[in-house]
């Protein structure tokens, strides 16, 4: 018999693998990626709830949250696309110009290595398992 | 009649207000038009002021009665003025905020404004000063002039709003909203490069003090609840003086103390409250001191444990109220300024303009005095009688002097004005410690002839810089030969502000003086101080006059002439002679005249003096000197009979509303308790 | 009318005088700026002859009549009423001040003078002045002077007569600053203002402590009377007494606090004459003839007092000796004359007060006579030689102008003491009061010996200077200065008349009101309620009868005038030429610093002066400091900001860790703490 905790072990291990993913790559879109994945475990979480509890907010809210992230999506690949224009990169880390006054950027020791011009048009994702640098074939 | 009253004093306060919506929404473009509006409106509103005088002026002297707390006469909202009977009740049903849901005995935050003696002539003063204000800032403000109107009557709506609360909390509120307009008039259209530093040292500073003072505020709201009877649950104003219970005990009755009840923001009721608790908490000492004697072998414990509690809670209370005591100066002192907090003051004055700086000496200086007239000596008139004079009286001691060679020394005229500001002051903290009824009188008196005197020197400056954009006194000189009309007022605001007889300063400073000859002021602390006090105005002379010697005598020298074609020439224009004429005429007329205003004052400084004699009392019942009263009047003892020693011809009859407490160390006929 | 009418028909006068003149320059009339100034200080004089005559004949006047202003009623929101009690200025708690005045012989004789020497100045000063800038301006302050001096006199209230005292000394300010353009005029106007208003901070002390010790009273005659009744404590009565002292050694420009008065000669001549010589200085010495029943009680103040005088006066003599302005010779003389009234002033309780009182009244009476003719004099003197003073420049003028020669030489042998003028016998009454009190006083003879010595020297002195003066300046050999031109001429008659009926004064007032009448100036001034009650004190305290008039000491009068002969003729050997002479070698050092005045003002400069400017200096860099030290407070925060800014280094996916942390700081606390 399938419960609600194995529903909810399935949501927190993709809330988990979103985190995950969102700290560690700057990737902008796969960083957002990564935060997506956090909200459908957390939209499990809401599903599975509901049936629980034998009543319909939760999925009512699910739908709700569906709908609001695929704004989200749309609004943030038009703001990444609007990013990777101006700087020709999807590193996040390139953008962090909010510091502090006085506070040293952060540099990386291990610098990504930036792609060739004719691949710089839009954004592409790098093969998944594959260092940046292998992508472009440095 | 009161009614209307009510309304015209809303009027005068939220005018402004409404003249700076006007021209913040319709924002003319043109400088000349906001100035225009600006004048009218100013001029309109002193017209507003002075029919208020006109209407109070029937309200002076007519309160005979000694209640302990304040009596604003004039208060929109007035459950009494609303019937049919008009009477005045003194409070108001304006709640603007009540913190719990059981309408009853919630603690609720009210519009309670109302006039007495001690704000009417702050606010005519204010009223004045603004409009001189608008007049002085006539060539300087020439850019986004509609804003800057604007924030100057926002400023003086709120100042005015301080004046008038009878609310604890809806005074603080008006004194922090002052900080939003001054700080946008100094960092916005201040002259030096520094402005938007000095407005935030200026902000900073002072809120720094203020939150201080909040704390106080909520200090004294908390231990000062209203004292309610044990059963029936209604305030219960008993004072459980010796005699008085002598009286429960011949009618049958027993006594028991009042307990907490809920907490109130009204200042009025907040005395009541503080007199209250004070001799509650004394006169428990006595009592069980009585009992000690009277107990019997076996009960001996539990009394001597009963006085033990008894001098713990009292000696509790007097050390609560002493840090309370000191957050609340901390607010005031930082306004007024009293050295050594004084240092957001020069580069705040320097770097306003002129017409700002004119206001902030003349009238917000005023908010920290008044703030200790309104609540410091009401509140906690025991601490001001412990620590008042030796800790603040020093501390203005010390500034009269230190301001006034600071003020020698400097060489920019405006921060020589602004230093003799602070040095006048610190005479003025001095008069109000004094906490006699002439230091009293003296000062509240003094807060409206500084404020003409300060006003007017700023005003005189702009004359001067509105000529030649520079105030650096080693350019000027032989002014007189060039602007005699000029040093002709320059000479009589200059006396005026050294104190010579038949100008304002004179009459203030002279009843200060005899505040701090009071003989139940410790002599050190107020013989002393008159010394310094006096040697003070000495000092006034000197950098006044080195200043005049230096800018109007000798051979005309001035500093280079201005090219840009905003520079007016030439001796005192009809729209300067306004500010100057009326101002003189006023230090002139507050000179020769003074007796109107102290009129004013009496009522309120006689209830605040009789206040602290009470105070005294508990303080020390043995060791008051009782001043030899002058022997045309009717000799009476006992320090309520001293405050009132010199009404006994006003008084209406009857018995005063106070209970006068005798030696509590008599024996009670029996422990009610 | 009554006396008291009278008085205050008198000030009424003078004010609308004050009001009147600056009046006629709006209306382009200042050419008759001298109108109002002196009609109004002739009714003035004739009015305060009416009123001095009511007084001799009917006693001192009662309480003053007042107004009383009602603002608090309804409609008409005023009520204007007389009433018995005098007019409040202003009254809270127990300061009341009043406008009560005291109308008795002394206030009187002190009116009398006053306006009448101001109405011959005031005509002097319409020729002298004439065509001068700021015409009105001078007179409108001759006539607010004239006012305050009034007030001052008047004044029954110890503020009353601190607004009339501050007020003479404002109009002395304003007319020794009369040429503002001179920078030394300046200077001479703003010391002159700061060292006496030094002075008046002890004034007002005083005023305060005898307001407290005097149960609450401000007028002078509650409080004497209060005090006799109640004897305050002794150690009060001294400081207050010293402290009146304080304000009267400002005012009259006794030691140390002289220094002002003579650079006050900055000023137009009839200044000089009417505030500096004839009334203001005097002021003091009427403070004190005024407040003589407190100082009775205090015999050490008193000795105090009569050596301070003596000093001055032979200090101020010494440094006459050498000086070449012949204004400033005249001002050290008065700086030495006020010392002898102060001298008379400090036999008040070692002899019968009353006695004292008139002695130095009575010198202060021919002083304003005989100083008032020699500063017109010398004003004379200056308006033919254009505007130079300096008595080296010129000499031999007295065939030049004969009338100035003479009324000169008149006010000259009046103030050497010559017998039968005036300043004979008032100098001659001091003499005496001195000698008496050397003889009679309780404990403190020698020192009063010592000051009689001191007075006789500075007698001798006197006679020395002004006599010097006068050789060099009129007799030798005619000389001239460039700056005279062709203006050196005898003045106008408008000068001249003044100078004459001063003359005439100077000449007979001495024998007409004391000497023919038997003392009846001092019999008169004894009636004065205050020093009835003083020569009530002094029978009480000394158990002898006091002493109704003073008596022709003829030793005494002898050894003065011989001290006066001696120095006429030390004169007269030395200076008939109207030459300098030049100094023995044995005097140069004595000569050096008399020349220097003593270095006094140096001395001054030294210790008082560069001090305070340099702990204003010093007081301001500490002020910087004090911001500093606030500026240091507001930096605090930021100290701690320093360890926390790196963590605000913009990169979303730290910002992302740092909520993960607190998230599960967070989660754990509910799980582990709060489901337990």
């Amino acid at each position: 018999m399938i419960s609600v905790w194995h529903f909810l072990s399935v949501a927190a291990v993709l809330f988990a693998l979103g985190l995950i993913g969102f700290l560690t790559r700057r990737n902008l879109i796969t960083m957002f990626l990564s935060a997506e994945l956090m909200i459908q475990g957390v939209v499990l979480n809401l599903l599975a709830f509901a049936r629980f509890h034998a009543n319909l907010s939760g999925q009512a809210f699910g739908l709700f949250v569906i709908a609001v992230a695929a704004c989200e999506a749309g609004l943030a690949m038009a703001l990444i696309i609007a990013m990777y224009r101006r700087t020709k990169s999807l590193d996040s880390s390139v953008w962090q110009n909010l510091r502090e006054t006085g506070v040293p950027a952060t540099i990386d020791p291990d610098a990504l290595i930036q792609p060739p011009l004719e691949l710089a048009d839009d954004p592409k994702l790098p093969a998944a398992g594959k260092k940046p640098q292998e992508v472009a074939g440095v | 009649m009161n009614f209307i009253l009510g309304s015209l004093l809303l009027t005068v306060l939220f005018a402004p207000l409404l003249a700076a919506a006007c021209l913040a929404i319709l924002r003319p473009a043109k400088a000349g038009t906001a100035r225009t509006i600006a004048v009218w409106t100013s001029a309109f509103h002193v017209l507003l002021t002075v029919a208020l005088f006109v209407l109070y002026s029937g309200h002076v002297n007519q309160d005979n009665s000694l209640s302990l707390g304040f009596q604003p006469k004039v208060v929109p909202g007035d459950p009494g003025s609303m019937s049919d009977s008009d009477v005045i009740t003194y409070k108001t049903n304006w709640t603007l905020l009540s913190l719990s849901p059981d309408g009853v005995s919630a603690p609720t935050v009210q519009f309670f404004v109302g006039l007495d003696g001690l704000n009417l002539l702050l606010i005519g003063l204010t009223s004045l000063m603004f409009f001189f204000a608008v007049l002085v800032s006539w060539g300087t403000i020439t850019e986004r002039a509609a804003p800057f109107y604007a924030w100057l009557f926002v400023l003086q709506s709120c100042v005015n709003g301080a004046f008038a609360s009878f609310d604890i909390i809806l005074f603080y509120v008006f004194f922090e909203l002052t900080l939003i307009p001054s700080f946008f008039l100094i960092g916005q259209w201040g002259t030096g490069g520094a402005r938007r530093d000095a407005a935030k040292k200026f902000v900073l500073y002072t809120l720094l003090g203020s939150l201080l003072t909040l704390i106080g505020i909520i200090g004294i709201v908390l231990t000062n609840p209203i004292p309610v009877h044990p059963t029936t649950n209604k305030p219960f104003y008993f004072e459980p003086t010796p005699r008085a219970m002598t009286t429960v005990e011949n009618e049958g009755n027993t006594y028991v103390n009042g307990k907490t009840g809920p907490i109130t923001f009204s200042i009025p009721i907040l005395m009541k409250n503080v007199s209250m608790w004070d001799s509650m908490e004394y006169y428990s000492v006595g009592h069980a001191e009585n009992r000690l004697a009277r107990a019997t072998p076996a009960g001996r414990a539990t009394a001597e444990s009963e006085l033990a509690t008894a001098q713990q809670n009292l000696a509790q209370r007097r050390s609560m109220q002493f840090w309370i005591f000191l957050a609340l100066m901390a607010g005031f002192a930082v306004k007024i300024p009293i050295v050594p907090f004084h240092t957001w003051l020069p580069s705040a004055y320097g770097e306003a303009p002129i017409a700002v700086t004119m206001i902030f000496s003349a009238i917000l200086a005023k908010l920290g005095t008044f703030g200790i007239i309104r609540i410091v000596i009401p509140l906690l008139p025991e601490m001001c009688v412990l620590y008042g004079l030796p800790l603040f009286g020093t501390l203005g001691a010390i500034g009269i002097v230190y301001a006034a060679f600071c003020a020698y020394a400097q060489r920019d005229l405006k921060m020589l004005a602004a230093y003799s500001s602070v040095s006048h002051l610190g005479f003025l903290v001095i008069g109000l410690f004094s906490l006699s009824r002439e230091g009293l009188s003296g000062a509240a008196l003094h807060m409206v002839n500084h404020g003409l005197t300060a006003g007017a020197l700023f005003a005189l400056l702009a004359f001067l810089s509105r000529r030649y954009r520079t105030l650096d006194a080693t350019q000027y000189s032989g002014m007189w030969a060039k602007y005699p009309r000029f040093s002709f007022y320059f000479l009589i605001i200059a006396l005026a502000s050294v104190g010579l007889p038949g100008l304002c300063n004179f009459v203030s400073e002279m009843l200060m003086l005899a505040g701090l000859f009071d003989p139940r002021n410790v002599v050190i602390f107020g013989r002393g101080l008159a010394i310094v006090a006096a040697v003070g105005v000495f000092l006034a002379s000197w950098y006044t006059f080195t200043m005049i010697r230096r800018v109007l005598f000798g051979p005309v020298v001035e500093p280079p002439a201005l090219n840009d074609g905003a520079a007016i020439t030439g001796d005192v224009h009809a729209r300067e002679v306004i500010p100057l004429m009326a101002m003189s005429a006023l230090c002139i007329g507050i000179g020769l005249f003074p007796q109107p205003l102290l009129d004013v004052l009496q009522t309120d400084t006689r209830r605040l003096a009789g206040i602290v004699d009470r105070a005294r009392y508990r303080l020390d019942p043995q060791a008051i000197p009782i001043p030899e009263p002058a022997p045309e009047r009717p000799v009476r003892r006992g320090p309520v009979e001293n405050a009132l020693r010199e009404e006994a011809p006003f008084q209406p009859g009857g018995v005063p509303n106070v209970v006068i407490p005798p030696q509590p160390k008599n024996p009670l006929p029996s422990n009610p308790k | 009318m009554s006396s008291t009418a009278l008085a205050l028909t008198v000030l009424a006068t003078l004010l609308a005088s004050t009001i009147l003149t600056p009046l006629l320059a709006q209306l382009r009339l200042s050419r008759y700026a001298h109108f109002p100034a002196i009609l109004g200080f002739a009714i003035a004089s004739v009015l305060s002859l009416f009123m001095l005559r009511d007084v001799f004949l009917l006693g001192p006047a009662g309480t003053t009549p007042g107004l009383s202003l009602d603002l608090s009623g309804t409609y008409p929101f005023f009520d204007l009423n007389l009433k018995e009690s005098p007019t409040v200025w202003f009254h809270a708690g127990l300061l009341k001040v009043t406008f009560s005045l005291a109308i008795d012989p002394l206030s009187a004789i002190m009116l009398a003078t006053v306006t009448f020497v101001a109405t011959w100045i005031a005509v002097f000063s319409s020729g002298y002045m004439h065509g001068e800038d700021g015409y009105t301006r001078f007179f409108t302050i001759m006539c607010l002077f004239v006012f305050c001096m009034c007030l001052l006199v008047l004044a029954d209230n110890f503020f009353l007569l601190l607004a009339g005292w501050e007020g003479v000394g404002l109009c002395s300010y304003l007319l020794v600053g009369y040429y503002y353009a001179k920078p030394s005029a300046a200077a001479a106007a703003r010391k002159a203002f700061l060292v006496t208003r030094l002075g008046d901070v002890g004034f007002v002390l005083g005023i305060f402590l005898l307001w407290s010790a005097g149960g609450y009273h401000t007028d002078l005659s509650a409080i004497f009377a209060h005090i006799q009744q109640h004897s305050a404590s002794h150690g009060t009565l001294t400081a207050a007494c010293l402290l009146l002292f304080c304000g009267a050694v400002g005012k009259s420009a006794q030691l140390p606090l002289y220094v002002w008065l003579p650079d006050a000669m900055e000023g137009p001549t009839p200044v000089s004459a009417l505030i500096h010589a004839a009334t203001m200085v005097t002021a003091g010495v009427y403070l004190l003839a005024r407040c003589a029943p407190l100082f009775v009680q205090v015999p050490y103040v008193q000795i105090y007092i009569c050596a301070t005088g003596g000093l001055t006066a032979i200090f101020a003599a010494f440094i006459a000796l050498t000086q070449t302005d012949l204004k400033r010779i005249l001002a050290y003389s008065t700086v030495s004359q006020l010392g002898y009234m102060f001298m008379a002033l400090g036999t008040v309780g070692a002899i019968t007060p009353s006695i004292a009182v008139a002695a130095a009244i009575f010198h202060l009476f021919t002083h304003a006579f005989f100083k008032a003719l020699l500063f017109l004099g010398s004003g004379s003197v200056m308006h033919a030689m254009g505007g130079v003073i300096d008595i080296r420049k010129f000499s031999g003028l007295r065939k030049l102008m004969p009338v100035t020669h003479i009324t000169f030489l008149i006010g000259c042998a009046a103030l050497a003491g010559l017998p039968l003028l005036s300043g004979f016998w008032s100098k001659d009454q001091i003499l005496d009061s001195l000698h008496h009190a050397g003889e009679h006083s309780l404990h403190y003879r020698v020192l009063y010996e010592g000051v009689f010595l001191v007075a006789l020297l500075t007698a001798g002195l006197t006679a020395f200077y002004t006599f010097r003066a006068y050789f060099l300046t009129f007799w030798g050999e005619e000389r001239i200065p460039e700056e005279a031109g062709h203006h050196a001429h005898e003045s106008p008659r408008v000068m001249r008349v003044p100078l004459i009926v001063l003359a005439v004064g100077a000449v007979i007032v001495g024998l007409a009101v004391e000497s023919f009448t038997r003392h009846g100036f001092s019999k008169f001034l004894a009636t004065t309620p205050a020093i009835q009650m003083a020569n009530k004190t002094y029978e009480r305290e000394h158990n002898v009868r006091s002493q109704s008039s003073p008596h022709f000491n003829w030793k005494v009068a002898g050894m003065g005038t011989t001290a006066a002969l001696l120095g006429l003729a030390a004169a007269f050997a030395l200076y008939r030429r109207g030459e300098m002479v030049a100094v023995p070698a044995i005097l140069k050092p004595a000569h050096g610093l008399s020349l220097n005045k003593g270095y006094v003002d140096e001395i001054f400069q030294g210790i008082i002066v560069k001090p305070a400017e340099i702990a204003a200096t010093g007081t301001r860099q500490f002020d910087g400091l004090l911001d500093s030290l606030a500026r240091f407070v507001a930096f605090i925060p930021r100290l701690f900001a320093a360890f926390l800014r790196p963590l605000q280094n913009g990169l979303v996916q730290f910002y992302a860790l740092g909520m993960v942390l607190g998230l599960a700081v967070f989660a754990f606390f509910i799980v582990f703490k709060v489901s337990r």
